[in-house]
């Protein structure tokens, strides 16, 4: 009896043992199967099996769970973006409503906050556990009767509320108070950075995203001379190299160019080193401060050579600024060659390049107009290195990069695959955060669709690209439907036309008038192949013609209007005749009777003929009579034996022969 | 209300009270009548119900669910009193600012720390005009209550959608 338990107890040790093997090998870790590999007896392996190695400690943030999450969820292109509501009321259309909406959210929310700020006795109360300061507090309003200290000087510092600050520094001024050096230097920093003026806060979300910056933003002096920052400056006398240091760079980053480089020469005349952010900015303005390219990149060689005899160490945002003065030479013919022969020399020594410097080398290598010389090889080696990486955002040129880089395979290189690998570049990791700002987006998914549409089979295209990212991730211009209605012509695929047309109605195309030319174009060009889709195609062409009478009837400022064009009906009656519908083809023909001196050119003979021949089967000889009228008045032809098959096929009457002498045919009288 | 001690007795006790001295006229009965949550029928029955104004109290969570959706009132629930005070302020201020504008009742739910407001309002302002006053009405009332409210609501062309029948 007494051996049962023993042997369990032993089986259960052997079994224990087996177990903590197996987990150990299971978590593996390299170190352990190293060392196990170096173990030379099969004593010491065992030995070693049975070690259990315990992982290094992961520091985590209360919020990486959160992201870990989060990166499991994608972008739902079927629902437009979260910050709209789900609603059919409330959802956007097109890019004006979604500019809209999201600006009015926003207006709303910054008119609680204004309550917030100005009734603050509304809004004393606590109830939250652990309380935010954050977000619910209301916000101290500053004027000149409030009570100051130089503690709210350093708190209003610490939070980042310039204007406020200059209220306060001035208010401490007048009542003479005694402001420690630190808290000057520090005030210093601040009007310096910001340019002694607010910036867009933080939470302004949709502000920012739709502020619109142009690509190549223009850029001019727009640093405050004598403003409050250099009235800081001044009273930090004795100067010591940490003002200098901060002004220079102020000056320098809001392109004050000629006093930066005043200010810069007297720093180094009093014997003050400069630092490593500092001669950045100064490298990055050396267009504004020397005339010639030449004497621009001596300049900026200078620099780099005063930087190497200091003993600083070139960093990212120093690759960025040499490339940038190299890309701000304008078309000097050694641009290309000074800034590979820098971007080496400064990877050699291990600088890393952020976005914003493969920005700048891009747009020096492709910058010339004439396509013929570019080639992809530099774009594609760019993008070789940077495949599967995630960025942050490290300068403000970073978010130029994917805007510039799909530019170029669309404008430049006409290069589907290296449009491809841009896109799967940006939706790596986080980096569609750094697409920018609306504006840059648009832009972004204009050139990808352009590039798409005439590069891609035009099935593959709507059903890869234009289903997904169309409405709700962009919405496509005029220009781009256009090019898309051309692709859809070039192929022959009328059978995207309705959704198309649908479109176009949701986002406000219909007032364009080279828009409606090639759609009506592609709609005569293209029979459908069935009759269903003869149908369709005749209801898109009619409703395009309603919709255009209702607007031209609204607008009373005729310059407004959109124009027909005698064309453009021509085109419209072909398409409706060809689905049989005579009756609304006969009100387009009588449109252009009754308005020949308002509605340009000529129409295409066959569309006139084609509904005679349509009304004659239908025996309709009212339209018939117009047609040839209407055919003998414009100079075809084929009045004469329109009117002539007419009155052999169909029984006239004298009041409608009358009407076809009138107008110059010959009308045999009747036989009777 | 006054009652007699031995009245109360003998209600309690569901026995008959002594008799008393005299009888005056008797009136609980009637007054105890619940009105709460029911609509009186108009004569010329056209006063028009939701669904959820059509169903009496008593079909709570049988036939339609709760305005309030909170755990304060279970047992060890925290803030009860606060809770419903919160939400009577909710609803009056979106009544006020959504004027004449919900055509349902305002549903609260909570959910952690975070309040959700959902309804249906009729589209009798532009949507950007909407997005404003969801904007405001999020900022007000997540500044007052500190923490997170979110407005979900539903719009409907007319006011004749939400009815149910007519009384």
């Amino acid at each position: 009896m007494a051996s049962f338990p023993c042997k369990g107890m032993l089986n259960f040790g052997i079994l224990r043992a087996r177990n903590l093997r197996t987990c150990s090998r299971l978590k593996l870790h390299t170190a352990q199967s190293k060392r196990r590999a170096a173990a030379e007896s099969p004593t010491q392996q065992a030995q070693a099996a049975d070690d259990i190695v315990i992982p290094d400690y992961i520091e985590r943030s209360p919020t990486d769970i959160l992201k870990a999450l989060s990166s499991t969820v994608g972008r739902d292109l079927t629902a437009s973006h979260f910050k709209f509501h789900d609603d059919p009321y409330l959802m956007p259309r097109s890019n004006p409503d979604k500019r809209q909406f999201a600006l009015s959210q926003e207006a709303g929310r910054n008119a609680a906050r204004w309550i917030r700020d100005h009734k603050p006795e509304l809004f004393s109360h606590q109830t939250a556990q652990p309380f935010s300061q954050v977000r619910t507090r209301p916000v101290e309003v500053f004027d000149t009767d409030s009570a100051v200290s130089e503690e709210t000087l350093l708190r209003l510092i610490d939070e980042v509320r310039v204007s406020d600050a200059v209220t306060v520094y001035r208010k401490l001024a007048a009542e003479n108070a005694e402001l420690s050096r630190e808290t000057r230097q520090a005030l210093l920093e601040l009007f310096c950075y910001h340019n002694c003026d607010d910036t867009l806060a933080e939470d302004r979300i949709e502000e920012r995203w739709f502020a619109s910056t142009a690509v190549a933003t223009k850029v001019r002096n727009t640093w405050k001379d004598n403003g409050v920052a250099e009235e800081v400056f001044r009273s930090l006398e004795p100067l010591d190299a940490r003002a200098y240091n901060t002004l220079i760079r102020g000056m320098a980053k809001y392109h004050q160019a000629d006093r930066a480089k005043k200010t810069w020469d007297e720093m180094l005349n009093q014997g003050f080193k400069p630092e490593l952010e500092t001669y950045n900015h100064m490298i990055s303005i050396a267009s504004f401060v020397m005339e010639s390219s030449q004497k621009q990149w001596e300049f900026v060689e200078d620099l780099l050579r005063q930087m190497a005899a200091d003993g600083v160490r070139p960093n990212t945002s120093t690759l960025t600024a040499v490339m940038h003065a190299v890309q701000m030479l304008g078309s000097w013919r050694n641009a290309r060659e000074t800034a590979l022969a820098a971007w080496r020399e400064l990877r050699a020594i291990g600088v890393r390049p952020s976005l914003a410097s493969y920005y700048c080398l891009l747009s020096v290598f492709y910058r010339d107009r004439n396509n013929s010389a570019v080639s992809g090889s530099l774009l594609k080696s760019v993008l070789n290195e940077l495949q599967g990486k995630s960025f942050t955002i490290e300068h403000p040129m970073d978010t130029y990069f994917f805007t510039t880089a799909m530019n170029i395979c669309k404008n430049k290189l006409q290069d589907r695959d290296l449009a491809l690998r841009v896109d799967e570049l940006l939706h790596t990791g986080d980096n569609y955060d750094l697409i920018g700002d609306s504006y840059k987006e648009a832009i972004y998914y204009r050139n990808l669709l352009g590039l798409l549409s005439v590069t891609e089979p035009i099935e593959a295209f709507i059903e890869n690209f234009y289903n997904k990212l169309v409405p709700n991730v962009y919405t496509p211009e005029p220009g781009i439907m256009e090019g898309l209605v051309k692709a859809v012509n070039l192929n022959g695929a009328v059978q995207y036309i309705p959704q198309l047309w649908t479109d176009m109605v949701t986002f406000g195309h219909t007032n364009r008038t080279s828009l409606l030319t090639t759609l009506l174009q592609t709609l005569a060009l293209n029979p459908g192949q069935t009759d269903e889709q003869r149908s369709q195609l005749a209801a898109v062409g009619w409703d395009l013609f309603e919709r255009v009478e209702r607007q031209r009837s609204e607008r009373h400022d005729k310059s407004d209007r959109l124009h027909w064009t005698a064309p453009m009906l021509g085109d419209l009656i072909l398409v409706l005749t060809r689905a049989g519908e005579v009756s609304q083809a006969a009100r387009i023909l009588r449109k252009l009777d009754a308005e020949q001196t308002e509605v340009v050119g000529v129409p295409d003979v066959r569309a006139v003929q084609g509904l005679f021949d349509m009304a004659l089967v239908h025996q309709k000889t009212p339209v018939c009579v117009l047609c040839a009228r209407y055919a003998c008045e414009m100079g075809f032809g084929e009045a004469q034996a329109m009117a002539d098959t007419l009155l052999s096929t169909l029984p006239v009457t004298d009041d409608d022969r009358l009407k076809l002498a009138s107008a110059g045919l010959e009308v045999p009288p009747p036989q009777s | 209300m006054d009652v007699e001690p031995d009245r109360l007795i003998a209600s309690v006790l569901r026995i008959a009270p002594p008799e008393p001295p005299c009888r005056p006229i008797h009136l609980t009965a009637a007054c105890s009548k619940v009105s709460s949550g029911r609509y009186k029928v108009t004569r010329s029955k056209n006063k028009p119900l939701t669904y959820e104004q059509a169903n009496p109290p008593h079909y709570l969570f049988v036939r339609k669910g709760f305005n309030s959706f909170n755990t304060s009132n279970l047992k060890d629930g925290v803030r009860p009193s606060e809770s419903a005070m919160e939400d009577m302020f909710i609803r009056k201020f979106i009544s006020g600012t959504w004027h004449n504008m919900f055509l349902s009742e305002v549903i609260i739910k909570r959910q952690l720390n975070m309040i959700r407001i959902s309804g249906i309002v009729v589209r009798n302002i532009l949507p950007r005009k909407m997005y404003f006053l969801i904007g405001y009405t999020e900022e007000m009332l997540t500044n007052w209550l500190q923490c997170p409210v979110k407005l979900e609501l539903q719009t409907t062309d007319s006011r004749e959608d939400v009815v149910f029948k007519y009384i």
